[in-house]
């Protein structure tokens, strides 16, 4: 039963997840000094990135609306449960994506270090992003306050700290892992309380 | 008792929402929720299956049980249709029922094609190419064939032709009566109600404007007028609205006897509703 539902969830994670996952993976690549090895790939990298999040946008929006997740507020599955599966599925795609990126070498070579942070990063963005879906009026909405709520989280929160002396593409920065620990554990547990409490929102 | 609510709040606005909705629905009941648009019939449905959290009160299921707890257990019990069907749009009809029917212990899977084909559903047809009757039926198949003890229904006739509409109707009667279970079932449609109701509440503004067995409505509901009702002892009965032409819609308690026919007019369910929704 489990198995099967998992595999659904995976056919139907939102569209709009996979783009808050790319953003913040693709951000966080760059940020940590992850970034591509010539700087073609790094605009080409750039304009796919940018070209097929807008497609997507397109797609999502101009879709007729279904209620086709509002199935699961029949069935006889905890709330908990469910949010578990959802989030199994969330973060082993952001560790897909990761992966798939490291193997197209695209990238120069990152340490475990590096390579965990941007799991971790992806990983709570995607559940912060999933919170604030809960209280969204519509998908546009939603992508966009979680790319900004993103962002601002990782320009200002203490989990990132600049250090002088700018070279290349990438911002020379130092990560504080206790923080982006805390802060993905905090994501976690605000999405488990708002989408288990907003549980009806939540799926819509 | 399948179902059991006690002063159940939820308020979306100060004058938008439901106030001290109290209900036993045991089995075999027929329950009718009505109301105009507004009056809080989806709100109370959608509260029952904690799709809204409570302001207050308590809803309880089979013998105590609450979503809170017992979540997973109540909905192995309860079937539930939306006026818009909730389905995987993507999917077969086979599809669909493949993926729901793991989810329950009691599939009952004889049942589920003796619905396929009495609503003569082609189960390779994918569901988005259905119509809207085809996919209520469809609804009602997933719900009917766990064999639920409680049957929600928030105005899922309402979009379907009056030949589709018989059917459904028709189907929930038989198997509420054949198996015992209980139905709830909110509408605008007053034919229905007159049709499969065993009682009814009337919804109005938020408020329960009316309580009352089928048989209270056409053996104890009536219109008599202000100067006769001053005669009559205040125990005997329940003041339920006052009616134009210095008249009063009363429910008799007791002695009905004491009141001559000729003084009292019996209304139908279509004038009832008129008169407690009149300001609406």
């Amino acid at each position: 039963m489990k198995s099967q539902m998992i595999i659904y969830y995976f056919q139907q994670l939102k569209l709009f997840s996979l783009i808050v996952i790319g953003f913040s993976l693709f951000f966080m690549s760059f940020v940590t000094g992850h970034e591509p090895k010539l700087e073609a790939i790094g605009i080409f990298t750039l304009i796919l990135i940018v070209s097929s999040q807008v497609g997507i946008l397109q797609i999502f929006t101009s879709e007729p609306k279904t209620n086709s997740d509002l199935y699961l507020l029949h069935l006889p599955i905890e709330k908990s449960e469910i949010w578990l599966m959802r989030s199994f599925c969330g973060v082993i795609t952001i560790v897909i994506y990761y992966t798939i990126i490291n193997l197209l070498c695209l990238f120069n070579p990152t340490t475990p270090l590096i390579d965990l942070t941007i799991i971790l990063l992806g990983s709570s963005s995607y559940f912060l992003s999933r919170s604030i879906s809960v209280f969204a009026p519509d998908n546009i909405q939603a992508i966009f306050l979680s790319i900004l709520a993103i962002t601002i989280i990782y320009l200002a929160l203490p989990s990132i700290s600049f250090i002088s002396n700018p070279l290349g593409l990438a911002f020379p920065v130092q990560i504080q892992l206790p923080y982006i620990l805390v802060y993905t554990i905090l994501s976690i547990l605000l999405s488990y309380y708002f989408e288990t409490k907003y549980f009806r929102k939540s799926i819509n | 008792m399948n179902l059991e609510i006690k002063n159940l709040k939820k308020m979306h606005s100060p004058d938008l929402g439901l106030r001290n909705f109290s209900l036993e629905a045991r089995p075999g009941e027929v329950i009718s929720i009505l109301g105009p648009n507004g009056a809080g019939k989806t709100t109370l449905i959608h509260t029952i299956l904690d799709w809204n959290e409570k302001d207050s009160g308590k809803v309880t299921f089979f013998k105590g049980q609450n979503f809170k707890n017992h979540r997973s257990a109540i909905l192995q019990k309860v079937g539930f249709i939306a006026d818009d069907p909730h389905l995987i749009e993507k999917l077969s009809i086979r599809e669909m029922i493949d993926y729901i029917k793991i989810h329950y212990i009691f599939w009952d899977e004889s049942y589920e094609l003796e619905l396929l084909e009495k609503f003569q559903l082609d189960e390779k047809c994918i569901i988005k190419t259905l119509s809207r009757g085809m996919k209520t039926k469809l609804s009602m198949l997933l719900a009917l064939s766990y064999r639920p003890d409680l049957l929600i229904l928030d105005e899922a006739t309402s979009g379907l032709d009056p030949r589709a509409r018989h059917d459904v109707l028709e189907m929930l009667v038989e198997y509420c009566s054949e198996y015992n279970k209980t139905l709830i079932y909110a509408t605008h449609l007053l034919d229905e109600v007159n049709r499969i109701a065993t009682k009814v509440i009337l919804l109005n503004k938020g408020e329960v404007a009316l309580e009352a067995s089928m048989e209270e409505i056409q053996e104890s509901i009536f219109s008599i007028s202000v100067d006769l009702l001053a005669t009559l002892e205040e125990s005997s009965y329940k003041k339920i609205v006052s009616l134009n032409d210095n008249k009063e819609l009363i429910q008799f308690n007791q002695n009905l006897d004491s009141i001559p026919p000729s003084s009292r007019e019996c209304l139908n369910l279509e004038e009832i509703y008129f008169a407690l929704t009149q300001e609406s």
